[in-house]
């Protein structure tokens, strides 16, 4: 079975150098996209299995980048992970509603970062809601 | 009036020759008329007098007058009124009249007079010549010498008497005192005293500061009435205060403009116009009319005036003075008033400016935080490769340290939240068995790494509290931080619940066995910026915000927060937050004036996924004092189901719930999706209790009544 494939969509090149270094570390293939505006293309040519996707970006906000992907039928269902400087309470329920699976805000606790991750590529059975 | 209203009626007696002319005189006042009568009637002239304008009509008509002398003041109608109602008449057109007035009180007198057909205006005071002269033109005789009685103080016969002049005194008096403007007193004061004297000639000298902070100062005086100073012969009554009489003075020397033959060798009187405190100037009065020098008695009455109306002039000052001062105090005011406004609007800016930068820069500081933060963390991992030791211990500090700036950055904000109000708290029904765990957990490593063990003791039977769950995770997070970084190594942390005291609220503690705090920073340590003086400072680092946010947190969701402590023994802090009861909440609503009669119950049973819009939609239909929406949500097996509660009956609570239904309606059509929901509602009759039962038990019992509904209600739904 080949690696499944992560999107980082985020401007911080540092941020997502150290993203890079610990999903590679867990075994993920990880491609890069550094604004909104090459994030849809990347995604086409890409075909992430989950995108990481920051709120703040150059060239249009993270919330563009997710309506463009969920209204394209072969992105729609891909899973998306915010990860966001921006406070949970103005944007977390936002960005829920707008289609992602989970929110977190920088700087992010790794481990629950990674389950989120393992969760939305189905790697761990999602634990049923209390 | 000085004078009682007497019953005058028309002298008649004695009757006139038919070679006398026959002279009517109009004045309200006794003494102004009899100064006239005597004066005319020396001069062979036959008088009747009327005192006011329709007992002169009435003479007119009734006796044969060939000349008219009205004073204007009259309070009964006034002189021009009666030159108007002449004018008006056939008969009396032709009637001579001559205006005599005092030029202070009517000062338009002679333009209005010749306006309306009177034959003369004279001014008081007149040499008697002028008067006689001027009547006889009236009644078309040429002007003669008429021979007066020498002059002589004892039989002054062509000045009215001392009665007259003692009542026109005080007369004067009155009319000064009411007038207002300083400048307007003075000139009438000179013209009254003039009058009252018998002057031909005067001019008032005020001293320079007479005018400091009255009125307008002195461009409103005129030109006469300037400096004192100029004058040689005011330097002694100036210095001496008392009124003098002299004669052989030059009218230059006195500072008055007098005609030709007069302009040597005059009598002159000088009236210093001076209070106890203050001398103001001196009135100059030269020719004394009819002749001959002032009286001692000229000198009395003016200088009586001259005092009064410097003490008059005093106050009217002072009074100016006064009201320009209020009226400036006012000015300051509205001011002072609005420069504070604008700063209020200021300082709103850049509070507003300082949050907006506040929230700007920890936002920032985010992305880098996490960039050290990863990058420390995949090498402790060992990601990169191994790491020996002192590599660790090296980069566990790092951590440590990113993991504080990142804390940091989050209460800074907290803190621009509340001080921007714009800090959200839920209060739900929740067990705070839940957030004490997650508090626990999460200390769980930092506090191995120290040796330091947290334990949790929850009684069994501690109820569900009215909080926000997240917040006093955060609250509980900050405690036992603050606990882990005061204990030292081996110590240990006890989370506990239990009931407080009285019952209606539930205390959480955090104990610790570090340093302990001093009794006199117990409370200090809730303020801003505020850290211990004990303890171990390289661990004391930090914004000093985070028991501040506690206190804030606490607060706002109804509780109290504090510390107790004995340095060396250990510290527990201690917060209480709401016991959650409905009866509680329910209070108001039942109980507002008197017990309800009955209250609605509805509840909206909605799809788990819609819950978190809807409360807000809820909360916009109900009204605060008459309805409660219970908080949190109670989970039923196929969704969530508010809890509403009106003090209403049936026909009001159907009008509820269409408000609801469609506010629900709208909000879901704006979100663009049709989301189920249900709404439905109960009356509960609240039955009258027996009556010797008290208030608060019929109180209680309803409570439980509408308690109960609520609890069945949720129970048929699962």
């Amino acid at each position: 079975m080949s690696a499944k494939k992560i999107l980082l969509i985020d401007d911080d090149k540092d941020v997502v150098y150290a993203l890079n270094v610990r999903l590679k570390s867990q075994g993920y293939e990880v491609a890069v996209a550094g604004d909104a505006i090459s994030a849809v293309s990347t995604t086409r040519k890409e075909k992430p299995d989950l995108i990481v996707l920051d709120i703040g970006l150059p060239g249009g906000d993270g919330f563009v980048v997710m309506d463009r992907l969920k209204s394209l039928y072969q992105f729609a269902l891909t899973p998306i992970i915010v990860v966001s400087a921006r406070e949970p309470a103005s944007t977390k329920d936002r960005a829920l509603k707008a289609g992602a699976i989970d929110y977190f805000q920088k700087p992010v606790n790794t481990k629950e970062f990674l389950a989120a991750v393992q969760r939305s590529l189905g790697e761990v059975p999602i634990p049923s809601q209390p | 009036m000085i004078e009682e209203r007497t019953q005058i009626h028309v002298k008649t007696a004695p009757v006139a020759n038919d070679d006398q002319e026959t002279i009517l005189v109009v004045d309200d006042r006794a003494i102004n008329r009899d100064f006239l009568v005597s004066l005319l009637g020396y001069s062979g002239y036959h008088t009747l007098e009327a005192d006011s304008v329709a007992q002169a009509i009435d003479s007119i008509h009734r006796d044969r007058v060939d000349l008219v002398i009205t004073d204007v003041q009259m309070p009964e109608g006034s002189g021009f009124t009666l030159l108007e109602r002449l004018q008006s008449e056939n008969r009396t057109a032709h009637l001579p009249v001559i205006v005599y007035t005092a030029a202070y009180r009517t000062p338009d007198a002679a333009a209005k007079g010749k306006h309306l057909g009177a034959f003369a205006v004279l001014h008081k005071p007149t040499e008697p010549q002028d008067l006689l002269d001027t009547v006889r033109s009236a009644l078309g005789k040429p002007a003669q010498e008429i021979p007066l009685a020498p002059v002589d103080n004892k039989t002054d016969n062509t000045k009215p008497g001392l009665g007259y002049r003692a009542a026109a005194l005080v007369e004067i008096m009155l009319d000064l005192a009411e007038e207002q403007v300083p400048e307007r007193m003075l000139a009438n004061f000179r013209q009254a005293t003039q009058e009252l004297v018998g002057a031909k000639f005067a001019a008032l000298h005020l001293l320079p500061d007479a005018y400091a902070g009255a009125g307008e100062g002195p461009s409103s005086i005129p030109a006469n009435q300037s400096s004192a100073h100029q004058y040689p012969a005011l330097a002694f009554p100036l210095s001496d205060g008392r009124p003098c009489r002299r004669t052989g003075v030059t009218p230059a020397e006195y500072g008055v403009t007098v005609s030709e033959e007069h302009a040597t060798d005059s009598p002159v009187l000088f009236l210093p116009v001076r209070t106890r405190f203050h001398n103001y100037g001196c009135l100059c009065m030269a020719v004394r009319l009819g002749g001959g020098e002032f009286s001692d008695e000229d000198e009395r009455l003016g200088a009586t005036l001259a005092t009064k109306v410097a003490l008059v002039y005093e106050n009217a000052r002072f009074h100016a003075e006064t009201q320009e001062y209020a009226a400036r105090m006012a000015r300051e005011i509205e001011e002072r008033e609005r420069s504070q406004e604008e700063l209020a609007q200021i300082r709103k800016e850049q509070v507003r400016l300082k949050d907006e930068f506040l929230s700007h820069v920890s936002h920032e500081l985010r992305s880098p935080i996490m960039a050290i933060h990863q990058f420390t963390e995949i090498l402790l991992d060992e990601v990169a490769g191994p790491l020996n030791a002192q590599q660790r211990e090296y980069l566990q500090i790092a951590f440590r340290n990113a993991n504080q700036l990142s804390t940091m950055v989050s209460d800074l904000l907290e803190t621009t939240r509340i001080e921007a109000g714009k800090l959200s708290i839920e209060p739900q029904a929740i067990a705070l068995a839940a957030p004490i765990r997650e508090a626990v957990d999460i200390a769980q490593t930092t506090a191995r790494k120290k040796g330091i063990e947290v334990l949790q003791d929850l009684s069994a039977t501690i109820p569900l509290a009215l909080a926000d769950a997240g917040r006093v995770r955060q609250i509980l997070t900050n405690l036992v931080d603050n606990a882990i970084k005061f204990t030292p190594e081996n110590g240990k942390i006890t989370l506990r619940a239990e009931l407080h005291d009285d019952d209606a609220f539930v205390c959480v503690s955090v104990a610790d066995t570090g340093c302990g705090i001093p009794a006199a920073e117990t409370t200090k340590i809730f303020d801003r910026h505020y850290q211990v003086s004990v303890g171990d400072w390289s661990a004391r680092k930090g914004l000093g915000l985070g028991l501040a946010i506690c206190k804030e947190l606490v607060e706002r969701q109804g509780g109290t927060i504090w510390a107790e402590s004995e340095p060396g023994a250990g510290s527990r802090f201690k917060f209480t937050l709401p016991v959650f009861s409905i009866a509680r909440l329910l209070a108001p609503v039942v109980m507002t004036e008197a017990l309800a009669d009955h209250v609605a119950v509805i509840t909206v049973h909605a799809a788990k996924e819609n819950c978190r819009d809807m409360r807000p939609t809820l909360e916009r239909c109900i009204l605060p004092d008459l309805d409660v929406l219970l908080p949190g949500t109670y989970p039923v097996k196929s969704g969530n189901v508010f809890v509403l509660v009106a003090r209403t009956d049936a026909k009001g609570g159907e009008v509820l719930v269409r408000r609801i239904e469609e506010q629900l309606e709208r909000s879901h059509e704006s979100a663009g999706g049709s989301v189920p929901y249900q709404v439905e509602m109960g009356i509960v009759e609240l039955p009258r209790q027996p009556s010797q039962l008290g208030m608060a038990e019929q109180t209680a019992n309803a409570l439980r009544i509408v308690e109960e509904k609520i609890r069945s209600t949720i129970a048929e739904r699962s």
